[in-house]
């Protein structure tokens, strides 16, 4: 073994000119008062290692380093008995072992205690200072003995003793400064520092050979520790260290050297569990690649043991991306059984809804619907499906009441209309009308809900009404245009829950998937090819407006941003009004609340976008103020953005703590207990942390 | 490396140093103080005027004195150190700076070639001094890779790179930037009979030579750091056009080595109220003097081999200031102690 590990070191005493570059840009010079530019130029001298030295004859397989001397040199058993004689046992212990090693075949003397034998205190304090890795002082103890007593020979054990410990420094030095080429030279040349007791050489020559290409040198290191070294915790960290610099192919038969314990048990099995899930949410990501059936069977036989809420959600993901929505809603079920939470109840929302089930969605989704912005939106998602189901349900009074509740806090027009389309088919006009002038109060450009309005006062007898939305709408709608004449009547359908455009939460492996893509308007002109690159530049603005909001699909919003500013370049109004609504969205999906403020005012936008886009980028806004210590201007933004929209638990929470943080701990307190009732655990240690601040003053 | 060459160096060195068994010039007080303010125990000169860093420049300082001051004891903690923590660039010089409160201590893997060289050399001495054979060996590789990889053509002359990156010449400017104070004059016919291969005479002269061209300018004197061209000679780009810290060494290295004194008149014209100052070279005047002890002395010592009579009394034992101004003092006070000791004879005495 010891010779692979000679030979393998030697072997790559091939690979040895790099070019290193070092890449320091300044360099201080000494005695001058200013630093001037640095130009790097490539280093390429030979290095200088003396490689061409044959391979130590050592053949014995221990772990331990290979005997140093050669056989017949007297083995210097100084400190052996120093420390027999003051006692220590435990170094003396030690000093055996080491000795052991650098001469097999030697045994300790029978009784380190004889008197016959007076160790030099010089020699004591100079072993000492090695053992204290005291190198520099050790030399120096030498050298001082040579000077004091000249016929004083240092023995062959404590030179090569601490020859050993100064290449071993001299190797940890260079693999900090990141001079490879140096780390795997200093190991070409003493090999006796790659053994298990000094594990931490082997890992630094490993990453040393990766970090100069030779990646099957650095599988070959982690091999040899795998066969040759024992410790259970030093090979958990092996395999650790190789999982982060190598790639899932390299580190494959690497986990195959796996040990197992008595019950069978892997001592990896955490660490496949892990690249498991990693493959399967890297399948969520765009373009990502498929996880292999056995990851998958890994991750499914896991969660079946520990019922782990997020491995639930993840697999669920995984099960919607490969359009099987009833296995995904059985595992967001045993999700939500696991750990009741928004993600859970989020996740099962889509699901049911792609199952097109929005009873069983709106019912999901209903009790975390306050936790945040995506969720409320969501579940407004599922009621308004849940309203427009054919043959209409009868919707339960609760159910109901909390529709209207959250229609109300968030001034939905979608919902509305839809409820109102609810309630004429429950023969109810006057009430339908009610939602439908309410649903165009909230957006003016609602069509189906002008068409409903119009239905309605018809049935009521509401004849100037009718005529008044003909006048308004003749224009923009067919079959408002034509009401009451004997042209064909379509059916009064009201529209499917539409799609909504990304909000710009950070995207974790278990919530990519809900990413939809944003209402991708009119221009045709085969947009959904965009996965190949093209320059914004080559394309015409309307060509780029189309590519932008494919991009947007496709979750590139960085790519997208270049593709609408071409299109703002467009002499149409209406496209440069997209391009702006798109650019913006892009900029918020980025999480650059600013740029996005900026992009929203390139070009007039209908109501109901800048709307959206004022409560996105007031999000946005706001939570970064927050998150640089900004609270006054978070607040600030967050009252502005209240203004077009209510405050979700989230933001609610996140106003609390702003309150906290500038000492307003009263208001603080408030907001923090009204949340905290509603049941979202986060409220909690706020408002622990509020009530402790205002102990001092009493309550 | 074989023995051969190596003793007959060791031996020829003996002159350089002085005969083996004779009293160092350097006083034991004064080297324990020079110990006790600027080296560490773990073997680091500590550079007391620039946040306590060390360097490869130090580092060869301290293993040159630790020599001249007959202290093996230190030169061994010196070199462990130098080779453990400095020497880890792969082509077998040092890395030039160490910081003690950075993670990894190392800041900057380029060399300094003067570092280099100063340690090389300081090995050569010891070998000699001590007669030991692994010094001279740890010292050739560094000496070969110096002379064929560090040494470059300027306008004709073959000249010192003062590190492997940044002062060679680029697409811009061709002309490499050159540190005047790295030619340490003694240290080339000690590299030469190691490395015959490498013209190190020549590199010795053409030190002589940037000097030459120096006369011509407005201050007589180099810039610290200059460029060469067409025959004349520049302040370098990007560097404070000034003769300072760097070139003040330089008359202290033509003195050491015992160059013929005619080199050294522009420095000793540059000094007035007998202390050499850092000199605007474009314009020729003085920005501020350079006061330390350490310093004066190199002006005092230029003045006495002129004629003027032995230096001023508190100039002849160490000044424990500064690590640069102390170290410069040393060096040269164990030159004067061994070759001119009327200039600290006589006169205002201690």
């Amino acid at each position: 073994m010891r010779q692979l590990v000679l030979l393998f070191v030697l072997a790559l005493a091939g690979v040895l000119s790099y070019a290193v570059a070092t890449g320091s840009a300044w360099q201080s010079r000494l005695h001058a008062d200013e630093t001037a530019p640095r130009l790097v130029a490539q280093a390429q001298p030979p290095v200088q290692t003396t490689i061409d030295q044959p391979a130590p004859q050592a053949s014995s397989p221990a772990s331990a380093a290979p005997p140093a001397a050669s056989p017949g040199t007297p083995v210097d058993e100084t400190a052996l008995r120093y420390f027999a004689q003051q006692g220590d046992t435990v170094r003396m212990q030690r000093e055996i072992e080491r000795l052991r090693a650098l001469h097999p075949g030697w045994e300790p003397p029978a009784d380190p205690l004889a008197q016959d034998y007076v160790p030099d205190p010089d020699i004591i304090r100079i072993w000492e200072l090695f053992s204290a890795g005291d190198y520099a002082g050790a030399r120096a103890a030498i050298a001082a003995k040579q000077q004091a007593d000249p016929g004083f020979v240092p023995s062959a054990d404590l030179l090569q003793s601490l020859a050993l410990g100064e290449a071993g420094l001299r190797l940890r030095n260079a693999s900090d400064a990141g001079e490879y080429a140096t780390v795997i030279a200093i190991a070409a040349n003493t090999p006796d520092l790659l053994v298990c007791a000094s594990i931490d050489n082997l890992w630094r020559l490993a990453e040393a050979f990766v970090g100069t290409g030779a990646r099957s040198r650095a599988i070959d290191a982690y091999s040899y520790i795998l066969t040759n070294c024992t410790d259970a915790a030093e090979r958990y960290a092996t395999m650790q260290k190789a999982i982060d610099l190598l790639e899932r192919d390299e580190v494959e038969p690497l986990l195959a050297m796996e040990r197992t314990d008595a019950e069978g048990a892997g001592e990896f099995a955490a660490l496949r569990v892990d690249l498991a899930r990693r493959a399967v949410a890297a399948a969520l990501e765009t373009g990502g690649a498929q996880p292999s059936p056995a990851d998958v069977a890994l991750l499914e036989r896991e969660v079946a043991r520990s019922g782990n809420a997020e491995d639930y959600r993840l697999l669920g993901y995984y099960e919607l991306s490969r359009s099987r929505p009833n296995e995904a809603r059985r595992l967001f079920q045993s999700a939500m059984d696991a750990e009741p939470s928004a993600a859970s109840a989020e996740a099962l929302g889509v699901a049911l809804l792609q199952l097109r089930d929005p009873e069983a969605a709106e019912a999901a989704l209903a009790g975390h619907r306050d936790d945040n912005d995506t969720i409320a939106a969501l579940y407004l998602d599922a009621a308004a499906a849940l309203l427009a189901t054919e043959p209409r349900l009868s919707v339960d009074q609760t159910v109901l009441g909390r529709i209207v509740d959250a229609t109300m806090a968030a001034r939905n027009a979608n919902a509305a209309q839809e409820l109102g389309w609810y309630a004429y088919a429950f023969q109810q006009p006057r009430t339908a009308a009610e939602w439908f002038r309410l649903a165009l109060s909230w957006q003016a450009d609602l069509e189906p809900a002008a068409y409903g309005l119009m239905v309605a006062a018809n049935a009521l007898g509401d004849t100037a009404t009718v005529e008044t939305i003909r006048g308004q709408w003749r224009e923009r709608s067919s079959r408002i245009a034509t009401f009451g004449t004997n042209a064909p009547v379509s059916q009064a359908v009201p529209p499917l829950p539409r799609e909504r455009p990304e909000t710009g939460q950070p995207a974790t492996p278990a919530a990519v998937a809900t990413s939809t893509p944003a209402p991708a308007p009119q221009t045709s002109s085969g947009a959904r090819s965009c996965q190949v690159y093209v320059p914004a530049a080559s394309l015409s603005p309307g060509a780029a407006l189309s590519h932008g909001w494919c991009l947007m699909a496709l979750n590139r919003p960085a790519q997208a941003v270049d593709h609408f500013a071409r299109a703002l370049q467009s002499p149409s109004e209406r496209i440069r009004s997209d391009a702006a609504y798109g650019q913006s969205l892009a900029y918020v999906r980025l999480g650059l609340g600013d740029e996005a403020a900026v992009a929203a005012a390139a070009a007039p936008l209908t109501d109901k976008r800048a709307i959206e886009l004022e409560i996105a980028i007031l999000t946005q806004q706001a939570t970064s103020a927050y998150a640089i210590g900004d609270y006054a201007r978070a607040i600030d933004l967050l009252d502005r953005r209240a203004r077009f929209a209510p405050e979700r638990n989230d933001l609610l929470t996140l106003r609390a703590w702003s309150y906290y943080h500038l000492r307003r701990y009263r208001e603080a307190q408030r907001i923090f207990a009204a949340v905290a009732a509603t049941g979202y655990g986060d409220a909690a240690s706020g408002l622990e942390a509020s009530r402790a601040a205002l102990q001092p003053f009493g309550q | 490396m074989r023995p051969a060459p190596v003793l007959l160096l060791l031996g020829m060195l003996g002159g350089t140093v002085g005969p083996a068994g004779a009293a160092p010039a350097i006083q034991p007080e004064e080297w324990r103080s020079y110990v006790e303010a600027f080296i560490g125990p773990e073997g680091r000169v500590i550079d007391t005027g620039n946040g306590g860093i060390s360097h490869s420049e130090g580092q060869g300082y301290g293993l040159v004195l630790s020599v001249l001051a007959d202290d093996r004891p230190t030169f061994e903690r010196l070199w462990s150190f130098t080779a453990t923590e400095l020497m880890v660039r792969e082509d077998g010089l040092a890395a030039w700076r160490w910081e003690p409160d950075s993670q990894p201590h190392v800041t900057d893997t380029n060399n300094a070639t003067d570092g280099d060289m100063l340690i090389a050399y300081g090995l050569l001495l010891a070998g000699g001094a001590w007669d030991e054979p692994a010094y001279a060996e740890a010292a050739a590789p560094m000496i070969r890779t110096i002379g064929r990889t560090l040494l470059v053509t300027a306008d004709g002359l073959p000249v010192i790179l003062p590190g492997a990156e940044g002062f060679a010449g680029t697409e811009a400017d061709a002309r490499p930037v050159l540190n005047p104070s790295y030619w340490v004059y003694e240290v080339f016919p000690a590299f030469a009979r190691l490395d015959p291969v490498i013209d190190w005479a020549g590199v010795g002269a053409a030190g002589l030579e940037i000097l030459l061209r120096a006369r011509a300018t407005p201050s007589g004197l180099p810039a610290d750091w200059v460029q060469l061209e067409e025959g004349g000679l520049v302040p370098a780009r990007d560097f404070a056009p000034e003769f300072g810290y760097n070139g003040i060494r330089i008359p202290l290295y033509l003195m050491r080595a015992g160059i013929d004194a005619a080199h050294l008149e522009p420095f000793r014209a540059s000094a007035g109220d007998g202390a050499l100052a850092k000199v605007d070279v474009v314009s020729g005047e003085a920005i501020e003097p350079i006061g330390e002890p350490g310093y004066r002395l190199i002006a005092a010592a230029m003045d006495c081999l002129a004629g003027d009579g032995p230096v001023p009394g508190e100039l002849r034992t160490l000044a424990v200031t500064s690590y640069y101004a102390a170290t410069l003092q040393l060096l040269l006070l164990d030159h004067l102690r061994r070759h001119a000791p009327e200039c600290l004879d006589g006169g205002a005495g201690p």
